[in-house]
């Protein structure tokens, strides 16, 4: 399918781009993406720069990827953050009922209340600039969203004979969560994943535009910012292809997930 | 009815109650030094510390008699000399990670002029001779002492014939009542509705609220409503054309609208249409011509998803059997959809749409700034980036409140419209 | 009782599911005729094609489904050609369904009395319509108070009455029954039966009955077609079928039914 080598390619690139990040971290070099060189400035696309140069003279395409693997570290260690917090209280909602229940969702109800995008802003001002307060700020507004399916999918799941069967063999609650009810659940996690990455990702682009968060590494959200202006002075190469970069991994997600979600829910094979 | 929206407006009261205690972990437990945040580090421990007492901030977090101030800031004596660099009559050791006190000095330690009204308490580990802030300490041995003094007293050492050494010291303000904490300060603050004070624009905080609604609303109203009321048809047009080229065209092009980050409609919209066509101005609140670019970027980006979820709710409900009834009776495709079928799709919809009326409130935040509307979210964006932290706590409170609120709404509208629901 | 006219013809019907490597026969050249005033049963176990026939009597089939070729005469025309906005004068007024679940068959946010209200609405405009849907409901043994009731407000029972009443209203030549008590309690199951039969000696009224259950055969239906995958394996009286099944399925059916007392 289209999407999934859509995804692979991404995730090759993302790789790539973090191996060279590394790379020069280690020895301590200036990566190419960062020399600036005025002589270059702002040339349209060609031949030995397949994207042009931005407004430092910096090759646009290989900056273009380093912003993949900056977009890659955001989706997945927000969901590193996101994901295991929401399941945990899903399941321990969904299972034991009750207080423990009413207490997760008086939880979730006052997070969710806030409002989104300023809140992930309050938290990374409060946080401090940094990779550390974007990650936060939206891990910390996800986790509402998984935490509220998972729930319900427990809920569901607890009636069903094999929980039954299994508090009948005298399993410990913890056992019969996370060995039987999460396999099952599984499935609404992957799904999850798929469609937030897209989402963390753009709002990390509102974010490094609005000049939170990466400063020094080219993220997508910062080469959009740069390319504005310049947009009107007729430089169109820089705003186009990173857009169209957001726009193809955003939509290449997006469709995955719904594929996902049409190949994995077991309710939907009749 | 009226017992329901009681019922429900109590079961409100946890969650408010959540979201208070949210922003002041946030602000005051998480925030570390919001003073040093929104003023900087090139100001005066004074300043800071005025800022501080505006806001509660140099009171215990949540209960306690003892309070930090900046008029002597705590340091550890093993890591480096810290303030006590550069006296002339004391000496730091870094070896034993002590200062010593000349004889015959007198050293006031204290940053500023301390509030006569309060009461302060030295905690020092002393060995030698001499007096902190009139109590005599004397000890051939290390030892703890506790020296309390009004504000209005010199709080400073002094030194005779024999040198003081310590090795750690302390200042603590008395909190006489110990349920006076950043917490109740807040708390307080809201019940009279004091929403604090802009350190960047130096003016209350609920001023600066009420002048930036109204264009917030003039900007987030009407992008609603057209919103609305274009994706629900186009919703309606998928569901009658279930299938066919047009639902399938309608599918993709929501899904590659939904992929198109805001910025890019945006920025693009801004370059086309203001300034290559010019059929609009670019930046400015002049008139109604300056709305018409932001409302048509904000109905735009907003359309795929609003589409695709309308879409599914419609078809959800077309595959539903009393549709198969409908038809059965003879019923004509259109009157079903547009009676049976809709009247009951409104219901998720509704939830939808109520669900994003706290959004008309804050503003988007990115329309504002970048189309020059001096709206709630222009200030929550400057507010943010200036640091200013009444300003973001301010409306992050307000819009959590509000969203609170509409869903509580949404409950009654809920009630309203589907005769299944409950009213016990 | 019977009458030698046939008010509805269905010739060599195909009805196909999916195409190439997928495609499902669903009914595979299926003949049957129904008298003025009789009862027919199609019997059959699930995926035999019963109700797919049936619905495809007016073309209510499923939107993937194709109608691959037959005629169903009704009235001097063939249904399966007719306009649709011809179709849709021939629903509820000639040719009525009522469905297997009737929780989920009505509309969850308007009243019953809405609800049968639109059925005269759409066919029989110049009557009174406040006074005949009290009729309708007093027809089916229900209270006139339940018109403004909802749909989740009634037991099963009740609201299949009021699909029946709704099914009625304009009178209809033929009333299509789609399996209309397996979802129900076996007492009330029998009320509904009951009702049926009563109706249908007191209007005349013609029933196409689905069913898989032998019992409700027995019961009610004169002539009986039993289906096997898409195709009609044996048809006839509903004594002479029942008592004396010839073809090798028909005869598994009857020994599949559990009976009270020993065989002889």
């Amino acid at each position: 399918m289209l999407c999934l080598g859509l995804v692979a390619v991404f995730t090759l690139l993302a790789v790539y781009g973090e191996i060279v990040y590394q790379v020069h971290e280690f020895r301590d070099i200036t990566p190419a993406y960062q020399k600036t060189n005025l002589d270059l400035q702002f040339q349209p696309p060609s031949s030995g720069h397949w994207m042009g140069t931005d407004g430092l003279g910096r090759d646009v395409m290989s900056r273009l990827i380093q912003g993949v693997s900056i977009a890659y570290k955001v989706g997945i260690i927000t969901s590193l953050i996101a994901i295991p917090i929401g399941v945990f209280f899903g399941c321990i909602a969904g299972y034991f009922g009750g207080k423990v229940d009413d207490f997760v969702v008086w939880l979730y109800s006052t997070f969710a209340s806030m409002p989104g995008l300023l809140f992930i802003l309050a938290i990374a001002m409060v946080v401090g600039k940094g990779l550390l307060g974007i990650y936060l700020g939206i891990g910390l507004t996800t986790w509402v969203g998984i935490c509220r399916l998972i729930r319900g999918e427990v809920m569901k799941h607890k009636e069903q004979t094999y929980v039954q069967a299994a508090q009948a063999l005298g399993l410990g609650s913890g056992r019969i969560i996370f060995r039987h009810i999460l396999p099952n659940v599984m499935h609404v996690i992957i799904v999850t994943f798929t469609l937030r990455f897209p989402a963390a990702v753009g709002t990390e682009v509102f974010l490094s535009f609005l000049g939170i968060g990466v400063q020094d590494q080219p993220s997508w959200g910062l080469m959009i910012n740069n390319a504005r202006m310049r947009l009107w002075q007729g430089v169109w190469w820089e705003m186009t292809f990173v857009t169209l970069a957001v726009f193809l991994l955003v939509l290449a997600f997006n469709l995955l997930g719904d594929a996902l979600r049409d190949a994995l829910d077991p309710r939907l094979n009749d | 009815m009226l017992k329901y929206i009681v019922k429900r407006i109590l079961q409100m009261i946890p969650t408010v109650l959540g979201v208070i205690l949210l922003t002041f972990f946030l602000f005051n437990v998480v925030g570390g030094d919001l003073a040093a945040i929104a003023l900087g580090k090139k100001v005066s421990l004074q300043t800071l510390e005025n800022f501080d007492e505006q806001r509660g901030l140099n009171k215990p977090l949540f209960f306690g008699t003892r309070a930090r101030t900046r008029a002597y800031e705590d340091q550890d004596l093993s890591e480096g000399a810290g303030r006590w660099r550069g006296w002339t009559n004391a000496t730091y050791s870094a070896e034993s990670g002590t200062v010593t006190i000349q004889p015959g000095a007198a050293i006031n330690p204290i940053a500023f002029a301390l509030d006569a009204g309060d009461e302060f308490v030295w905690t020092i580990r002393y060995r030698g001779e001499g007096s902190l802030a009139g109590q005599a300490l004397a000890s051939s041995d290390w030892k703890k002492a506790k020296v309390r003094f009004s504000g209005g007293d010199d709080g400073g050492f002094q030194t005779l014939e024999k040198a003081l050494e310590f090795r750690s010291l302390e200042l603590r303000m008395v909190n006489r009542n110990p349920l006076d904490s950043q917490l109740t300060f807040y708390l307080r603050q809201l019940a009279r509705a004091d929403l604090g004070f802009s350190e960047s624009l130096k003016q209350p905080v609920s001023k600066l609220l009420k002048d930036g609604v109204l264009p917030s609303l003039s900007l987030t109203v009407p992008i609603f409503i057209i919103g609305l009321v274009v994706s629900i048809s186009l919703s309606l047009v998928c569901a009658y054309f279930r299938d066919t080229f047009i639902d399938r065209f309608l599918v993709i092009f929501s899904v590659a609208l939904m992929s198109i980050n805001y910025l890019v409609f945006i920025v693009a919209g801004q370059y086309f249409f203001a300034y290559k066509l010019g059929w609009f101005p670019v930046w400015g609140y002049e008139s109604a011509k300056y709305l018409f670019l932001p409302v048509l970027i904000g109905v735009i980006s907003g359309l795929g998803s609003n589409i695709r979820f309308y879409r599914t709710v419609m078809l959800d409900e077309m595959y539903k059997d009393y549709v198969r009834t409908a038809f059965a009776k003879g019923v004509s495709k259109p009157r079903v959809l547009f009676v049976h079928v809709l009247k009951n799709a409104m219901i998720p919809i509704i939830t939808n749409v109520v669900i994003a009326i706290p959004f008309l409130y804050t503003g988007s935040l990115l329309l504002e700034s970048f189309f020059g509307i001096p709206g709630l979210g222009y200030l929550s964006i400057n507010a943010i980036l200036s640091a200013d932290i009444d300003v973001v706590r301010a409306i992050v409170l307000i819009g959590a409140l509000l969203f609170v609120v509409s869903n509580l709404l949404t409950d009654i509208c809920y009630a309203a419209v589907d005769p299944r629901v409950k009213l016990k | 009782m019977t009458d030698s006219k046939s008010i509805i013809e269905v010739k060599d019907l195909r009805v196909h599911f999916g195409r190439g490597d997928d495609l499902v026969k669903a009914v595979d050249g299926v003949s049957f005729s129904i008298l003025h005033g009789e009862t027919l049963a199609l019997v059959g176990e699930s995926g035999s094609g019963k109700s797919i026939s049936a619905l495809s009597l007016t073309k209510l089939a499923p939107r993937q489904a194709t109608y691959a070729g037959g005629e169903v005469m009704f009235g001097g025309q063939d249904m399966l050609t007719l306009p649709d906005a011809d179709l849709r004068k021939i629903r509820g007024r000639r040719i009525s369904y009522i469905f297997q679940e009737p929780m989920v068959s009505f509309n969850p946010v308007f009243t019953i009395g809405w609800q049968i209200e639109e059925a005269l609405t759409l066919h029989r405009k110049e009557v009174d319509r406040k006074a005949e849907v009290a009729r309708l409901l007093d027809l089916v043994h229900l209270p006139a108070r339940l018109t403004r009731a909802f749909p989740h407000e009634m037991s099963g029972g009740q609201l299949q009455r009021c699909m029946i009443a709704m099914a009625l209203a304009c009178s209809p030549e033929l009333l299509v029954a789609d399996e209309p008590t397996t979802a129900l309690d076996v007492t009330v199951q029998r009320e509904i039966l009951n009702l049926l039969k009563e109706l249908s000696e007191k209007v005349g009224l013609s029933i196409l009955m689905i069913t898989h259950n032998l019992g409700i055969v027995s019961d009610l239906a004169d002539r009986v077609c039993v289906m096997q995958k898409g195709k009609i394996v044996e048809e006839g009286e509903t004594r002479q079928v029942l008592d004396a099944p010839q073809h090798a399925y028909t005869k598994q059916l009857m020994a599949a039914v559990p009976r009270l007392r020993p065989k002889k």
